[in-house]
């Protein structure tokens, strides 16, 4: 008998709070190994700030938090550091570093891990190359001369250069015309595919969500309104709920 | 360490094995090679040289127990970007090595290294294209006041006063504060040297024409040319990469007259006031000092101010200032402007912003002295 596997993440009673200003309340689920959970609400219900707080990146207003089984206490966690080296972000918007150029924004975690130059620069000229870009041609551009879909294709090949345990993405169809946007899922599919790799995944566009997420949860009223399958979800009886995936029937 | 399910030695180690196969020399990949596996040095090293010096010499076998991309690239990065050309072994992981080599393939050289001669021509050519930047912003400047002036075009009276409060006002307290220590310790060093001569005269005089004519303009115009020179550069700079300069021209608003003209404006109408809130403490802490170390009244002393400094030397000082204004304001749009859309280009434009306003302050400052030699100062 083998105990019941740890999930990679668990939120309990997580609120999120700025200033006077309750963002969230009594946030609880949990993100299994190898699942991709969609984490979806209407634009600024809190998915982008639940997410800083689910990376530690700032301090919760109450609440417990689990990374890979262990629990956090908090932004200055010691222990932070190492597990951090196991999650994958894209933040929204790509946030590459502007002095950069892209290889070397692909190859700063590796760099960071002490790893020698070339071997670095191999392994981010993979990672771009899976992310659907030619390291040949944009590796060693600046962020600022690449498009919108280009430069979450970078923020991606960053993301995922670790092979991350965890995978989380912030919008990362956002801005892209749909035929983009759909090279964009396909591609983290077949990343999904070869890696088995977990993924949260914040999106507000359904097509991406159809076509990547195992379960959803839905943020609304500052709560979280329901996580289940995307057949559960859709059936919830909730206004909100109902309002956000109105047209969900008709995707392929 | 990691909270891993198997404990680290329960990995095979990635190592590299010569095995003799029916007669032949085969060389076998083995273990685990992975990101974790193969991060310490000391694992590294010994399989590199191997990887290195045996690579086109003997056969190879690839059946490692786990092998991830980052192990693929050390095993290409060892091999210089090529596979072995007899190389066998498990079909997955020659696949995945061929897919890591695509990748690799066909990379350009990294920019080649800049020669000091052609960074000096660089840095010169940059100098110049600054220069005339700057002489666009002034002659925009220019043009738009007189279309002002002479009522062909609506000032924006809000952003004059914000920029008023941010350049002037914020800086009372620090102008002061500056002032008077620098009057108290000029007055302090020049009054312990008059004692002996009783002239007091003559130290009220020093005393004057170097604050209303040199230190007052100077202090004001450096110190206001680290606070808000360096603000209004940093400020058009983030506006510039996040694009809303562009947004502002989209929307038919001119940037001119909406976010540049009121930074200089405010600048050449609060550093003459500046200076003369400058003049005021400098001289306050000097003549207050003086009366201290040599026993007079203080009132003596302020009466003999306008008997022995002449007031053309207060209007140089007051002239100075609003052409210093003007600099610090023009250098620190034209640098703002010139901000390329990545963070370094923000530091540096910033800093190079306040250096240059600082030097043209100090020269424009010198070429006053010799230009005005013979007015004032009796
Ligand atoms: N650093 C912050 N300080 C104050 N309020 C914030 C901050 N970050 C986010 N918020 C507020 O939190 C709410 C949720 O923002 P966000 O998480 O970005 O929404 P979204 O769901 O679109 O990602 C918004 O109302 C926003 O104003
Ligand atoms: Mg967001």
């Amino acid at each position: 008998m083998s105990p019941p596997p740890t999930p990679i993440l668990e939120a309990n009673g997580m609120s999120v709070r700025y200033g006077p200003q309750w963002i969230l309340r009594d946030v609880s689920f949990r993100v299994e190994a190898g699942e991709c959970l969609g984490l979806v609400g209407a634009s600024g219900t809190g998915k982008s700030a639940l997410l800083r707080h689910l990376l530690a990146l700032e301090r919760t207003a109450g609440g417990r938090l689990s990374l890979f089984g262990r629990r956090i206490d908090g932004p200055d966690d010691p222990a932070l550091h190492l597990l951090r080296r196991r999650i994958g972000i894209l933040f929204q918007g790509g946030a590459l570093f502007s002095a950069l150029d892209v290889l070397e924004n692909v190859a700063l975690p590796p760099r960071a891990l002490h790893l020698p130059t070339d071997w670095a620069n191999a392994m981010a000229r993979v990672a771009l190359s899976e992310a659907g870009l030619d390291p040949a041609v944009t590796g060693h551009k600046k962020p600022a001369e690449l498009s919108g879909g280009m430069a979450t294709r970078a923020a991606l090949a960053r993301a995922i250069v670790l092979e991350p345990e965890l995978l989380v993405l912030d919008e990362p169809t956002q801005g892209l015309d749909p035929p983009v946007a759909r090279a964009f899922v396909t591609a983290l599919r077949e990343l999904r595919h070869r890696s088995s790799s977990t993924v949260l995944l914040v999106t507000h566009d359904l097509e991406t969500l159809h076509a990547l997420a195992d379960r959803i949860a839905v943020l609304g009223e500052g709560k979280l309104l329901t996580i289940g399958t995307p057949d559960e979800v859709t059936r919830y009886d909730h206004p909100v709920v109902h309002d956000y995936f109105q047209g969900w029937r008709s995707l392929p | 360490m990691t909270a891993k399910a198997s404990p680290a030695d329960a990995v095979p180690p990635p190592r590299v094995r010569l095995l003799r196969d029916g007669g032949r020399d085969l060389l076998v990949v083995e273990g685990t090679w992975t990101l974790h596996t193969l991060a310490p040095k000391n694992v590294r090293r010994p399989l590199l040289r191997r990887l290195h010096t045996e690579a086109h010499h003997a056969p190879w076998r690839l059946s490692a127990a786990e092998l991830d991309a980052a192990g693929a690239c050390f095993l290409l990065t060892a091999w210089s970007g090529t596979l072995p050309p007899d190389l066998e072994g498990d079909e997955d992981q020659r696949a995945l090595l061929e897919h890591c080599r695509n990748a690799l393939r066909g990379d350009e050289a990294p920019a080649p290294r800049v020669s000091p001669l052609e960074a000096l021509g660089t840095s010169v050519l940059g100098s110049g294209r600054s220069l005339l930047h700057a002489l666009e912003v002034l002659g925009g400047f220019a043009l738009r006041t007189l279309a002002v002036l002479s009522g062909r075009r609506r000032p924006h009276l809000g952003a004059l006063s914000r920029e008023i409060t941010a350049t002037g006002v914020r800086a009372l307290f620090i102008v002061a504060l500056v002032s008077l220590l620098i009057g108290i310790v000029m007055s302090y060093l020049i009054a312990l040297e008059m004692r002996s001569y009783s002239a007091y005269d003559f130290l009220i005089f020093v005393l004057g024409v170097a604050i209303l004519r040199e230190l007052g303009p100077v202090l004001a115009a450096l110190l206001v040319a680290g606070r808000s020179g360096s603000a209004i550069t940093a400020e058009i700079g983030v506006m510039r990469i996040r694009g809303e300069l562009d947004a502002l021209r989209a929307m038919g608003l001119d940037e001119g007259g909406r976010l540049i003209d009121p930074k200089i404006l405010a600048l050449v109408v609060t550093l003459p006031l500046l200076t003369l809130w400058s003049d005021f403490f400098a001289l306050a802490g000097g003549l207050l000092t003086a009366s201290l170390t040599l026993d007079l009244p203080m009132g003596h002393l302020v009466d003999l101010i306008p008997r022995t400094v002449p007031q053309s030397d207060y209007w140089i000082g007051i002239g100075k200032a609003a052409v210093f204004g003007l600099v610090i304001g023009i250098v620190a749009t034209t640098f703002g402007l010139e901000i390329e859309a990545d963070s370094q280009s923000l530091g540096e434009k910033t800093t190079r912003s306040v250096v240059t306003a600082i030097t043209t302050v100090i020269l424009l400052d010198a070429l006053a002295a010799l230009a005005f030699r013979s007015v004032g100062l009796p």
